[in-house]
Parts: structure tokens; C-alpha cells; sequence
């Protein structure tokens, strides 16, 4: 019982990092039909920029811990909502449709950006303090009350992005574009706008989860690009540009790697992941809930 | 012809895809309170010129007038935006969404909240059968419902002028006479109807005016009578 409980927090803590950030890859891909190799950079640009607010907030503003870590919150999603504005003004929105042009922009931008990174933080790791470092008894299984945190925050995250999604004037155009970009113009929906939304929300929860990893992992400047190859992992099991294939996907490789770790160890869970994706990939490429058209 | 009794005047338009002409110096009107028909064989360029009116294609050269003001250039979001809606050939519904949303996406750019729920009433009146469904993904329908559906989207932007691309292909009979009679219940509600069609006998039928397409140009108009007997659309298109 405590090892299962103990294993269904691990499972859920990665899981819903692991669901956040690759509910944003989906989303671009499924709106802009390109894949983003970049979206890894919001994620440590987020976490980075905690990495330096927080400790500034808390020794010169004299702030407490909690809010210290929510000013530094609100300073990271801003940081990425600009480099997202700015990326998509003078690069993402001239490939729209475009997977090859998509590849080549977004390596390069991967690069140019891990490079500014590496130029500001150095190769160093970086941590901040846990805001709740209590650990709290869950039937006999352990858990820091910052990890509970987290996957509330994470599940009300989702949540609102499954009702921005279906019940919002934005979500039912994010939708159509997704569907038939050309009926969507028909409709009235300028593309382009869409377009930016949809990858401006996909920024702000790669964002969204770098901020929740910030004080429970070290910091690095490629923090967010180990996450990319499990976001890559997740929707190809999950189902490319399905919001319900992220969520499913995200939780089955963060019980993957909760519980191969801890019967096995870490690198035989890695490599059971991508023995799942040649699998997936042989027998149902679409994923287990991607549409085949 | 003047202004105030024609809606949509198009002038001397030359469209064409990587160099090659797909419409060349087409010119027509549509007149308001009366339903205007295009007909044509596959390729004539039919679906080009809906495109390049609704702003999918951007012309090479000539006009488009709506209500007297110069649309040309405009974006498909622009066009809708002044009153023109397109129900795309093949008739592109959001296969994943139910039927309710795919017809709450046709009122995307209105604000008017009762306006569209009076609408939305409307185009169940129309088509009762979408409204057992209405939680239904499209793509579940039939290719009757499909259609009405497609209409139905089209009607909920309010339009001032409604073009249908091949409305009726692939249909059975009995579909096809009620999307003609929802065709005509459109125009008689005040809205315009441009009509492009390959089943030549309904399109000429309905229409008050109608236009003859051959590669990419306008060959013969006249009023729905006079091209049914005329010996071109009679040989041609009715197969008479």
C-alpha cells in the first residue's frame, strides 16, 4: 500500500509537469501545424528567471518566501510571454504550415537562445528554496508539500485550459483553425491572430511549468530541453494535437518513470520509453487518441 | 444596370495559380431579391471565382463591388466581416466538433447574443434533423445532414449574400429538393444567393440570372429560362 501510494505521488508529480508542457506543444502543433523545438527554451527561460528574482526579492525587497515566489512568477511568464510575442512576430508566423521551414527556425532558435541563456546564467546549476518544504504523510507514502502543490496547480491549470478550450469564444476558433484552417477563414477567423494566441498560450504553460520546477530541481540552461524529448515521447503516445492525448500521455510516462525507476532504475525507465515509442510508432502512429485523418 | 438594384458586381477578373490563368476577364452581377446561378463543367473555374470573391485568392487583376464599396484584396475574415459567406465546396465542416459548435463557429464574428440564438432557432427550423443532433461530431453525419449543416453554419454569420459551391453533388434526389427549397427560403428572407452548380437543371431552375462557365470564362448569361433553352446548355449541361 505505501509503495503504491508512494509510486501514484511520483507518478502524478511528473506526470503533471510532463502534461503541462506538452499540452503546449500540442497546441502549437495543433493550431500552426509546426513542431516547436524551441519550446524547451520557455521552459528554462521560466525557471531561470526565478532563479534570479527570487533570491533578489527575498534579500533586497525583504519579501517573504511566498511572495517572493510569486513575484517571480509573474516576472518569468512575462519574460516568456515577450520572447514568445517576439519570436512569433519575426520568425514563427512566416512558416505557419511549414514543417520544414518550422525545424530549421526553431533548432536555430533553440541554439541562439540556450547560447543568451548560457551568456546570462553560466553553465552553473541554480536553485531556490522550496516555498513549503513540510513533508506531509499521505497513507504511510511521504510527499514535500510542494510537490502536493504543484500538481494542484498543474490540474487547475489543465482545467482551465479544457474549459478556455471548449467554452470560449478564442478555444472554439483555436479548434477550428486546428481542424480546417481555410473553413476557419471562412468563418471569419483571422488566422494569423489565432495563430498567435494559440502559441502564446502554448508559451505560458511551457512557462507554467518551468516555474513549478524551479524550487524542486536544480536549475540548468538546458533544463527545459530534457523535457522536450519526454513532450516528444508523450504526444507520439498520446496523440499529435490531441489536448485529452497530452493529458493521458503525460501521466502514462510520468508512471513509467516513477515506477521503472523504482523496480528497475532510472536509464532502464528512459529506455523503456522509447521501446514505447518505436512500438507506438509501428502499431498505432497516431497515438491512443490521435485521429488517423 | 445601376447600383441600388445590384448587390455583388464583379469586373474584368483574372485570377491565376503559379502563372497559369484560372479566370480570365470574368464579369458578372447579382441583383438583389433574385437568386443568380453559375453553372459549368469541372474545371470551368466555378470554385475560383467563389475563392477570389470570399478573399481566399488574392485576383491578378480586376474588381470585386460589394454594396458599392471595393472589396478586392480584402481577407476572407474582412469579407465575411462585410456581409459575403461562402459554404465551401465539399463543404469543410469541423468533422470533430459537434454540430452545435460547428454552427456557433459560422457566428464567430458576431457580439449579438440574442440575435444569435434567434438565428440559431432559425437554422433548426430550417433543418429539424440537426437539432436531434446537436451534440453530435460532424463528421457522424450523414452527407444530407452534412450539407444542411454546412448551410446552416454558412446562415448563422447573418450574411447579406450567401454563395454555395456545389451545394447538391453526391446527394440523394430527395435531399437535393430540400436544400433547393432551403436555398429558396434564403432568398426569400432577404438574403442573396449566388449559386454555382454542375446539376444545371437546378441551378437554372432556381435562378433568376444565370452565368455559363467555360475555362475560366463567362460564355452565355441570361435568365434561368433562357439558358435552359439555349442549344449550348441544353447540349452541354442538361443533356438534351
Amino acid at each position: 500500500m505505501e509503495v503504491f501510494v508512494q509510486l501514484l505521488a511520483n507518478t502524478l508529480q511528473i506526470g503533471s509537469v510532463y502534461v503541462l508542457f506538452a499540452l503546449g506543444l500540442t497546441l502549437i502543433f495543433g493550431v500552426m501545424k509546426i513542431v516547436n523545438f524551441a519550446h524547451g527554451a520557455f521552459f528554462t527561460a521560466a525557471a531561470l528567471v526565478v532563479t534570479s528574482v527570487m533570491p533578489f526579492a527575498t534579500a533586497t525587497l525583504g519579501l517573504s518566501l511566498p511572495a517572493s515566489y510569486l513575484l517571480a512568477a509573474i516576472a518569468a511568464f512575462a519574460v516568456v510571454l515577450c520572447i514568445g510575442a517576439v519570436v512569433f512576430s519575426f520568425g514563427f508566423q512566416y512558416v505557419l504550415k511549414d514543417l520544414n521551414g518550422s525545424f530549421i527556425l526553431s533548432i536555430g532558435l533553440l541554439l541562439v537562445l540556450n547560447g543568451i541563456y548560457l551568456a546570462i546564467y553560466g553553465g552553473a546549476p541554480r536553485s531556490v528554496p522550496q516555498v513549503l518544504p513540510d513533508t506531509i504523510n499521505i497513507f504511510g507514502a511521504r510527499l514535500t508539500e510542494q510537490r502536493l502543490a504543484l500538481v494542484i496547480i498543474a490540474i487547475v491549470v489543465t482545467g482551465g485550459l479544457y474549459l478556455l478550450i471548449e467554452r470560449t469564444r478564442l478555444g472554439l476558433a483555436l479548434r477550428a483553425v486546428a481542424q480546417d484552417q481555410e473553413a476557419a477563414m471562412l468563418q471569419g477567423m483571422p488566422y494569423r491572430r489565432v495563430a498567435l494566441s494559440g502559441f502564446l498560450i502554448g508559451a505560458a504553460l511551457a512557462a507554467c511549468a518551468g516555474v513549478l520546477m524551479a524550487p524542486i530541481n536544480a536549475v540548468t540552461t538546458v533544463s527545459g530541453d530534457e523535457f522536450l524529448i519526454k513532450a516528444f515521447i508523450i504526444i507520439i503516445i498520446g496523440g499529435l494535437g490531441s489536448v485529452a492525448g497530452a493529458i493521458v500521455g503525460g501521466l502514462f510516462i510520468g508512471m513509467v518513470e516513477s515506477v521503472g525507476g523504482y523496480f528497475f532504475d532510472p536509464s532502464t525507465a528512459t529506455l523503456a520509453m522509447f521501446i514505447l515509442v518505436i512500438a507506438f510508432l509501428l502499431v498505432r502512429p497516431q497515438g491512443i487518441l490521435g485521429n488517423a485523418d | 444596370m445601376s447600383e441600388d438594384t445590384t448587390i455583388l458586381s464583379v469586373e474584368g477578373l483574372c485570377v491565376s495559380y503559379h502563372g497559369v490563368p484560372a479566370l480570365q476577364d470574368v464579369s458578372l452581377a447579382i441583383r438583389r431579391g433574385a437568386i443568380t446561378s453559375i453553372v459549368g463543367s469541372n474545371g470551368a473555374g466555378k470554385t475560383t471565382l467563389m475563392k477570389a470573391i470570399a478573399g481566399l485568392l488574392v485576383p491578378d487583376r480586376g474588381s470585386v463591388r460589394f454594396c458599392g464599396k471595393d472589396i478586392g484584396g480584402r481577407t476572407p475574415a474582412e469579407t465575411v466581416r462585410s456581409g459575403i459567406t461562402l459554404v465551401p465546396e465539399g463543404r469543410r465542416l469541423f468533422a470533430q466538433m459537434s454540430v452545435r459548435d460547428n454552427l456557433m463557429t459560422g457566428a464567430y464574428i458576431r457580439s449579438d447574443r440574442a440575435a444569435i440564438e434567434a438565428d440559431f432557432e432559425t437554422v433548426l427550423g430550417y433543418f429539424p434533423v440537426l437539432r436531434e443532433r446537436l451534440g453530435t461530431p460532424a463528421r457522424a453525419l450523414s452527407g444530407g445532414q452534412q450539407q444542411m449543416l454546412a448551410v446552416g453554419r454558412a446562415l448563422m454569420a447573418a450574411p447579406r449574400l450567401v454563395m454555395l459551391d456545389e451545394p447538391t453533388i453526391g446527394l440523394a434526389p430527395a435531399v437535393v429538393d430540400t436544400i433547393a427549397e432551403i436555398i429558396e427560403t434564403i432568398s426569400r428572407n432577404g438574403a442573396e444567393v449566388l449559386l454555382v452548380e454542375q446539376n444545371a437543371h437546378m441551378a437554372l431552375e432556381l435562378a433568376a440570372h444565370a452565368y455559363v462557365m467555360e475555362n475560366g470564362r463567362i460564355v452565355l448569361s441570361g435568365s434561368g429560362r433562357e439558358l435552359m433553352d439555349s442549344d449550348l446548355v441544353r447540349k452541354a449541361y442538361l443533356g438534351l
